[in-house]
Parts: C-alpha cells; sequence; structure tokens
C-alpha cells in the first residue's frame, strides 16, 4: 500500500504545477488536506526514539535513512487523545524553511486536486480551540468537505499552544 | 552599473572570497610591518608589495565588476604604497593605521556585497577615507618633491660619473636603453606583457624541469641543448621587452650553458641549483609583471656576481670586465637608500679569486633567502593553482555527510540480523576489505576539513594590537603551534571564546605600564597563545603575567551574587577559579571593576562544551593566570559506550567513563531526599536513572538489578543506572534536528547498525542537574 502511495506522490512531484494538490489523510475519520508542494514521502510507523523535555506532540525522532527527523503527532497537536498505532498508521514527512519533519496520521487517503474556486476560507470562530487555528481553508469536493492545514503553522505555530498551556495551568 | 546580473554573481562571490582572503593576508602583514618600524627594523619592500598587490587586485576586479566606491578606494590605497615602495614616503605608523582601515572597510564591504550584490546602502562613508589617503599622498608630493629631485639628480650624476671614470660601453648603453625604453613604452600594449608572462612562465618551468634532470644527468648534452634554447628564447623576449634585470640575468645563465654545451665545463649540482635560484628570482620578477609592476629583479647584482662566481667566470672573459664597474656606479646609486638589498648581496669587490671556495659557503645563504622569499611568493604564482583547489563548504560538508552514512550503512550491512548465525567465509573477507577502505576514506573525509589554527591565531594579533593601543598598555602577543590543525566547526567554535578570553586577559590580566613595573615585573605584558595536539585533544594555551584570580574577591564575589553558600568556602582553588564561568557572575565582575576577569566567561564555557571540550583554569594571585582549552580533535565521531535503559539506548562517550559495575545492596545510599548515591571504595558516587530524569515511563527497579555506570566530567563523578550494556563503538554524531530546540542532558545523537536511533548523553549538562536536584 505504501509503495503505490510514494508512487503516487512521486507522480505528482513530476509534474509541473502541483498547485491546488492536496494529500489527504484521515484522523478520527475527518478528512484533512495539506499542500503537496511540502510533502516529500510517505512512510509506515517505525520506531521512534523518545526525547525528554519536548511538548508532549512531538513523539520524538525516527531515522529516515540515516537522516534523523522529528515526529509530531497530529492528533496530539490537535489537541485529541493518542490513539495506539497499527499497521494503517503513517508518517507523512513533510518539509518546510529546510526543516524535515515527520507528521503521525491515522491513514493516509489520496492525492486530489482541490480548485482553488472550492475552498472556503476557514470559519472565524473561537481560533483558539484544538486545531482550528491550523485551518487554511476549507475544500469542497463533491459531498464531502476536507479541512485544509497550513503546514506552516502546523509546524511551528507555538505561542498560541504555550497561552493556553499557562491558561489551564493557572 | 552598480546592479549585478544574475550570471555575474559567480563571478562576484569568486572576487569576494578571493578578496577576502588575500585582505587577511594583507592584514597580518600590515601588523608585522607595524612591527617593524616600531622597532626601527628595516621595512621589507616585498611586504609592501604584498599589499599592493592586494589592494591593485581588488581595484582590478572591482573595476571589472562595476564596483566604484572600492575601486576608487583601492586605487587611493594604492597610490599612496606606490609612494611608499618607490620610498618617496617613509612608511610610519598613521599609514599602517588607514591601511588597515582600509582592509576593515573592505572586507565589511566584502560583507556588504554578500548580502547585496552591489555597493548600494553600504553603510561606510569610503570617500573620507579615501580623501584621507589622498591627503596623505598629496602632501607626500608636495614635500617630498626635493627628495624626488634629489633621488633623479643622484642617478644622473652617477650615470656621468660612470661614464667619466671608464668610458666603456656599458653605462652608454646604459643611457640608450632609457631612451628606448619611452619608445618602447608606447609599443607595448598590455596584452602583449599578458602574452610574455604566460610564455615566459612555460617556459621557466620547463626550464625547471630540464635543469631538474641535468641534474640527474650532468653530461646529458640534450638536456643541455635544450635548457640552453629555453633560456635563450626567454633571454630573446626579456630583450624585445627592454626587460634588462631578466635579460641579463638570462644572459649570464646562458653564458654558462653554453660553456657547458661544449663541453668546456660539466655543470655541478651546486651551479645547476644556483641557476634553479636564478629561476626563481626569474619568476618572481614575471609574477611583479603580471600584477602590473615593472619585473625588477631584486638583488640582481648580488645574483650575477654569485653566478660569476660560481660559474668561474673571470674578469678577462665575456661581458664581467666591463661589467663591475657598472656594478660598482649601481651600488652607489642604490646602496643609500635600499639598505636590505644592499645587505642581500654579497660584497661585489671581494676578490673573486678567492669566490671558487667560497661559493659553497654562499650559496647555502642564498637558498635560504630565496626559500622564504618562494615560500612568500608561491602563494602569488599561478602554479599553486593545479596544487590546491576551492571546494565550497557545502560540498565538503556533504561529503562528510555521506561518509557518516557509508559508515553507518557499513555496519549495517555487517552486522545485519539476516546474517546471525550464517558461516560465510568469504562474505566476512569481503566485508573486512569493506571496512577498511571505509575507514580510510572516513579518515581521508576528515581530515580534509582540518584546518591550521593560523588563521584564528593570527586574527588576536589585531585584536591585542587594538586592545593595548586603547588601554595605553604594553602588550606582546606570543604565538605558537599555530600550524596545528583542527577540524573546521571546532575552529568556528573557538574564534569566539579565545577572543572572550583573550580580552578578558588583556584587559583585567595585564595591568597598565605602571603597575607592572611597581610589582617588579617587566613594562610590557605578556600574553602567550599554543597549540598543540596532546592524544586525541588539542590544547590551546592562553597564559597571561598579569594580576591573576584573586581568590578572596572571587569567594566573596560569588557569595554575595549567591553562586555560592557559606559553608563552600574553603572549596579547593581549582573550583574557586570555575567561578568565573558562572552565569551572571561575569557581569558582576565587569560592574565592579574587580581586578579578575569575568567577561563572557560563560561564553567560553558554553562554545567549548559545544564541541565537547573542557576548560581548564589555574592562576597564581599576582604572577598570571593560564587558561587551557583542551578540545577534540574531531566534533563529527566519538568512541561511545553503548547502553540499553529499558527499550532506550544511550552512548556515552567512552572516554568519559570511569568503569562499570553492579552495586551490592550494602553500597547504596539513599538520601532524603530520594537522590541515590553508591559507595564505591571509599568515595560517594550519586546515581542517575536517565528516564527519570527525562521524564519517561520507567519500571521501578532496584540499584543492585542493574549495572552503574561510572562516569567522571571536570572532577566530578556521576554513575549512571543501565539495564545492558551493548558494547562500545564509533559512533557519527549527528545534531537532533534544530525543530527540538535544545534538548537537557542530550548532546546528539547516532544511528547504530541496526538503525535505532541512540542519544549520546551530555554530562557535564546531567551533573549539573543533579546538583541543582542536590
Amino acid at each position: 500500500m505504501q509503495t503505490a502511495e510514494e508512487s503516487l506522490v512521486e507522480n505528482f512531484e513530476e509534474e509541473d504545477s502541483q498547485e491546488g494538490q492536496f494529500l489527504t489523510f484521515n484522523i478520527a475519520m475527518q478528512e484533512y488536506g495539506i499542500d503537496i508542494r511540502h510533502v516529500t514521502e510517505i512512510i509506515g510507523i517505525q520506531k521512534i526514539t523518545e526525547l525528554p523535555e519536548l511538548p508532549e506532540f512531538v513523539k520524538g525522532v525516527i531515522n529516515l535513512r540515516g537522516k534523523v527527523i522529528p515526529v509530531v503527532d497530529v492528533r496530539l497537536r490537535f489537541g485529541m487523545d493518542e490513539r495506539d498505532y497499527d499497521e494503517r498508521t503513517c508518517i507523512v514527512v513533510v518539509n518546510i524553511n529546510q526543516t524535515s519533519v515527520g507528521l503521525v496520521v491515522d491513514t493516509v487517503s489520496e492525492v486530489m486536486n482541490i480548485p482553488e474556486e472550492s475552498i472556503e476560507p476557514p470559519p472565524k470562530v473561537n481560533k483558539k480551540i484544538n486545531g482550528n487555528r491550523f485551518v487554511q481553508g476549507l475544500g469542497k469536493v463533491e459531498e464531502d468537505v476536507k479541512i485544509l492545514l497550513d503546514t506552516q503553522k502546523l509546524l511551528f505555530e507555538e505561542e498560541l499552544e504555550q497561552i493556553i498551556n499557562a491558561q489551564t495551568k493557572v | 552599473m552598480s546592479t549585478i546580473l544574475e550570471e555575474d554573481k559567480e563571478i562576484l562571490f569568486d572576487f569576494i572570497t578571493e578578496s577576502n582572503e588575500a585582505l587577511e593576508k594583507t592584514e597580518l602583514v600590515l601588523l608585522s610591518l607595524e612591527e617593524k618600524i616600531s622597532e626601527s627594523d628595516a621595512v621589507d619592500s616585498a611586504e609592501i608589495n604584498t599589499i599592493f598587490r592586494t589592494f591593485h587586485s581588488i581595484k582590478g576586479s572591482a573595476g571589472f565588476i562595476g564596483l566604484v566606491g572600492t575601486q576608487s578606494l583601492t586605487h587611493e590605497a594604492e597610490t599612496l604604497l606606490d609612494l611608499i615602495r618607490k620610498d618617496k614616503i617613509q612608511l610610519s605608523k598613521p599609514h599602517i593605521d588607514i591601511f588597515l582601515e582600509v582592509s576593515d572597510t573592505l572586507m565589511m564591504m566584502m560583507n556588504h556585497l554578500q548580502d547585496h550584490f552591489s555597493e548600494e546602502e553600504f553603510p561606510v562613508d569610503m570617500s573620507t577615507l579615501s580623501s584621507q589617503i589622498s591627503d596623505y599622498i598629496s602632501a607626500a608630493e608636495s614635500g617630498d618633491q626635493d627628495n624626488v629631485a634629489e633621488d633623479s639628480g643622484a642617478k644622473s650624476e652617477t650615470k656621468k660619473d660612470g661614464a667619466k671614470k671608464k668610458t666603456t660601453k656599458q653605462p652608454e648603453k646604459k643611457a640608450s636603453e632609457m631612451s628606448d625604453q619611452e619608445l618602447l613604452d608606447a609599443l607595448i600594449t598590455p596584452e602583449m606583457e599578458k602574452q610574455f608572462v604566460v610564455d615566459s612562465t612555460e617556459l621557466l618551468d620547463s626550464l625547471e624541469q630540464d635543469l631538474l634532470n641535468l641534474e640527474k644527468e650532468p653530461d646529458n648534452t640534450e638536456i643541455i641543448e635544450n635548457a640552453f634554447r629555453t633560456l635563450h628564447s626567454l633571454k630573446g623576449n626579456a630583450g624585445f621587452f627592454n626587460y634588462t634585470d631578466i635579460n641579463q640575468i638570462c644572459h649570464k645563465a646562458e653564458t654558462f650553458l653554453d660553456m657547458a654545451r661544449s663541453g668546456k665545463v660539466v655543470p655541478g649540482t651546486s651551479q645547476i641549483s644556483l641557476i634553479l635560484q636564478v629561476l626563481d628570482f626569474i619568476k618572481i620578477a614575471v609574477d611583479n609583471l603580471d600584477d602590473g609592476k615593472a619585473p625588477v629583479i631584486m638583488g640582481k647584482i648580488g645574483l650575477m656576481d654569485l653566478m660569476n662566481e660560481a660559474f668561474g667566470f673571470d674578469e678577462t672573459e665575456e661581458a664581467p670586465k666591463a661589467a663591475t664597474p657598472k656594478k660598482k656606479s649601481i651600488e652607489k646609486e642604490k646602496s643609500g637608500k635600499k639598505e636590505t638589498q644592499a645587505r642581500e648581496k654579497p660584497e661585489p669587490e671581494k676578490n673573486i679569486k678567492e669566490a671558487g671556495k667560497q661559493v659553497v659557503t654562499k650559496i647555502p645563504a642564498l637558498t635560504k633567502k630565496t626559500a622564504a622569499k618562494a615560500e612568500k611568493e608561491k602563494p602569488e604564482t599561478k602554479k599553486s593553482v593545479s596544487e590546491v583547489i576551492r571546494v565550497d563548504v557545502n560540498k565538503l560538508n556533504t561529503l562528510m555527510d555521506l561518509v557518516g552514512e557509508i559508515v553507518i550503512s557499513e555496519s549495517m550491512v555487517s552486522h545485519n540480523p539476516d546474517l546471525r548465525g550464517m558461516e560465510l567465509e568469504s562474505f566476512e573477507k569481503s566485508i573486512s576489505y569493506l571496512q577498511k577502505n571505509v575507514r580510510e576514506l572516513q579518515e581521508l573525509s576528515t581530515s580534509m576539513r582540518m584546518i591550521p589554527l593560523n588563521g584564528v591565531f593570527g586574527k588576536m594579533k589585531r585584536l591585542i594590537r587594538d586592545l593595548s593601543s586603547k588601554n595605553n598598555k604594553k602588550i606582546e602577543l606570543v604565538i605558537s603551534g599555530g600550524e596545528t590543525e583542527v577540524d573546521r566547526s571546532v575552529l568556528e567554535h573557538i574564534s569566539d571564546p579565545l577572543v572572550h578570553i583573550l580580552r578578558n586577559a588583556a584587559d583585567h590580566g595585564i595591568q597598565g605600564p605602571e603597575e607592572r613595573i611597581k610589582n617588579g615585573k617587566n613594562e610590557t605584558g605578556r600574553i602567550e597563545l599554543s597549540a598543540r595536539q596532546v592524544g586525541g585533544e588539542i590544547w590551546i594555551m592562553i597564559k597571561d603575567d598579569g594580576a591573576g584570580l584573586n581568590r578572596e574577591k572571587l569567594l566573596s564575589k560569588a557569595l554575595e551574587k549567591g553562586v555560592i553558600q557559606e559553608n563552600e568556602l574553603d572549596m579547593p582553588d581549582e573550583k574557586v577559579w570555575n567561578l568565573i564561568f558562572a552565569p551572571g557572575f561575569s557581569t558582576a565582575e565587569k560592574v565592579s571593576d574587580i581586578s579578575g576577569r569575568g567577561v563572557g566567561m560563560d561564553v567560553v564555557l558554553k562554545n567549548v562544551e559545544k564541541i565537547r571540550g573542557k576548560v581548564e583554569v589555574s592562576s597564581e594571585d599576582g604572577i598570571g593566570t593560564t587558561i587551557n582549552l583542551r578540545i577534540p580533535l574531531t566534533t563529527a565521531i566519538v568512541d561511545g559506550m553503548i547502553m540499553r535503559v529499558e527499550k532506550s539506548i544511550y552512548a556515552i562517550p567512552t572516554l568519559d567513563i570511569k568503569e562499570s559495575l553492579q552495586v551490592g545492596e550494602n553500597n547504596i545510599v539513599d538520601l532524603i531526599d530520594g537522590q541515590e548515591v553508591i559507595k564505591i571504595r571509599e568515595s560517594l558516587v550519586p546515581v542517575l536513572r536517565v528516564h527519570e530524569l527525562h521524564r519517561l515511563s520507567f519500571e521501578q527497579k532496584p540499584l543492585s538489578e542493574g549495572i552503574v555506570v561510572v562516569t567522571e566530567k571536570a572532577g566530578k563523578g556521576i554513575g549512571f543506572l543501565v539495564d545492558e550494556i551493548l558494547g562500545q563503538q564509533q559512533l557519527v554524531i549527528k545534531a537532533l534536528p534544530n525543530y527540538l530546540g535544545s534538548v537537557p542532558g542530550v548532546s546528539g545523537c547516532a544511528i547504530l547498525g541496526t538503525g535505532e536511533i541512540c542519544l549520546i548523553l551530555e554530562l557535564a549538562h546531567l551533573i549539573k542537574m543533579v546538583e541543582s536536584v542536590a
């Protein structure tokens, strides 16, 4: 299955225009999408080496063909409950700002084209709660709605998180 | 013009790297010139030429790229230098200062160019500097007019003198040459000159080869013929361009080869090596020409004499008859202003008959000088291009990474679990062959990144110079061991610490001249900066003969700052000195102006620890302080002990491990706060549970069931409880991804043969963690 997905991604990478291409994946039955241009590869779950004193959502590091890259559990990033990894659990390796990070997702679905006109801005409600602040837009594909994530924010935005943590601690 | 096209960027970057290199060298030369001036030593014209060349080549390239400001600044500097070079201005300290400023400005410009690709928005006003220089120039030109006149007057006088004394053809010929020169100047185009340089370089190279071969077979006439022909065409070319020096020297050597050709003499080793020396001089002259200067040969007359002696030309033969008086006259003319040159040459009046015996002794003397000169000139020659190539650091880093990968993949193959329990004789052989090659590759790639400390040390000279003049102190910086090589990454990390330490030594350590004299010390303070390799480490030692650290002052300050407690006041000296590294302590020191030191010392420690080095301080009150940086040779690979704790794998540098043991129940002490301590022989060692410290899930089990690995760092012992020791191996250290920020107690990670990641523990930090808990 993985190989199929890999080749899928590769095929798309070869194309000149990756504009409007999204890799979609599942977390807790909801479909999410991230810009395909940031995705370098998809690998199966593998042994994660734990590290001390990291934010909860950073699970640790993995060995990606000799490169040590950090792994973020997207569930934990969204403030959801952790779920045991199984054979369908995947690590989506994204590269942004010259940083490679693995994203743990429940399952990977497909690469799809979502034209700009069918993407709506995220609803402006309660951005502070959970994953909403990572949302870039909502993509309408036929009957479904895919939540399109802002990879940059997903990886790097932490101020809010800290504020929330501080508040809950008090 | 100032905007630069994309495709020109490469040219620009080349220009920047080259200029930076040259400027760094120039700075050093300037500093050494300054020393010479202050000691009123004779100024070496070769050094001035080096600086001249730098500015000249920057000017040329800047003009080509269209950097108008840079071009005009270098042009002014060059003009001033040219006046100095021609002895129209006496080089003095203000000149050095201004040249240093020019070189600083240019370096800043290079940095600016790197980011902006143009001179625009350059924050420094270069025109003021330019006009400052031109002030010097105009002052010199008006003031030294007499000098110049005198000079030319002297020349013509000697000419007349020579003509009167002996009505030989030579002086007249010289006069006619002079007018020819003017004619020729109009005829010779820069392109022709360039061609001459190219041709001559080729001719010189082939001539050198011929001579080297001739040395082996002195009677091989074919080689002599070849050499003769080459030399002849060189002479002919030089003659056409009217480069008298080259022409005359070539002529002399050619005459000798002619004699050898006709079998009158058999060229001996000493004579051949003399010709080789001569070639070096010609090479320098040709290089000078390439740099836009006159192709003069320094110490030409001395060379001619040497050749006369070595080749056994006596007065009756050849030109020497006429040459001697001419020599004398030129000697007179020159002796007044160029002492350095005069010293270089042997006394021409010394009876040449005796010379035969002296040749042997004189040649080595010359050899030394030429060797020194050749060394200086070498980086400039075109030939060196083929020997050293510039490589982008990124490529080198990638290579290092790749080699690291290969080391890992090699061990993945050789320790592959699939092979377990199989008898594979020929496979084992291939593997060991592979391992050998991989190791060699690793060593080679590591050595490629090794850089001598000279560069960094040289910068310190400048620092001390500036500091001493700023603080009105006299400080002498003695550097040794600059040729010691360290890994590039090490070099990056020690540059800052060195600056901090030296600044401290000069600011706080060395006292002012009066105070030093009062303390019975030499007025001039002395800072020694030395480097050497000790085992697998580089020791960089900074030793000053300043005030030293004051135990009481340090302790009271530390107490005041809350760095230590009352009951710690009797700590050993060693620990007291280490107080200067306490963060925050430093700033207090600076404010209170205690004669100790401390500015930025925590930075020193941090930087050095980053490359797994150690800092040792020793000091005697009133006598001085010594700081020793002990740095591992390379930061890329470490010999580590691999151990398992639960499911995680950790590594500790083998060098830090003292022993590992199983502890009996009766040797375990539980402190009230839960810190476990074990008794090993007579000492008590705290034991860490890494998982606990890292707040990872773990199974509580008694110490006696595991193995305690006892480590020692900076005189402090600490034990780690592990479940199993897996072995010892070379680890290729990888930094943890930046994304994670800094992970406490972990200095990096390594990938094992099994593909697993092991974390390399950072002992210094862990010890601190234990101490803060305790």
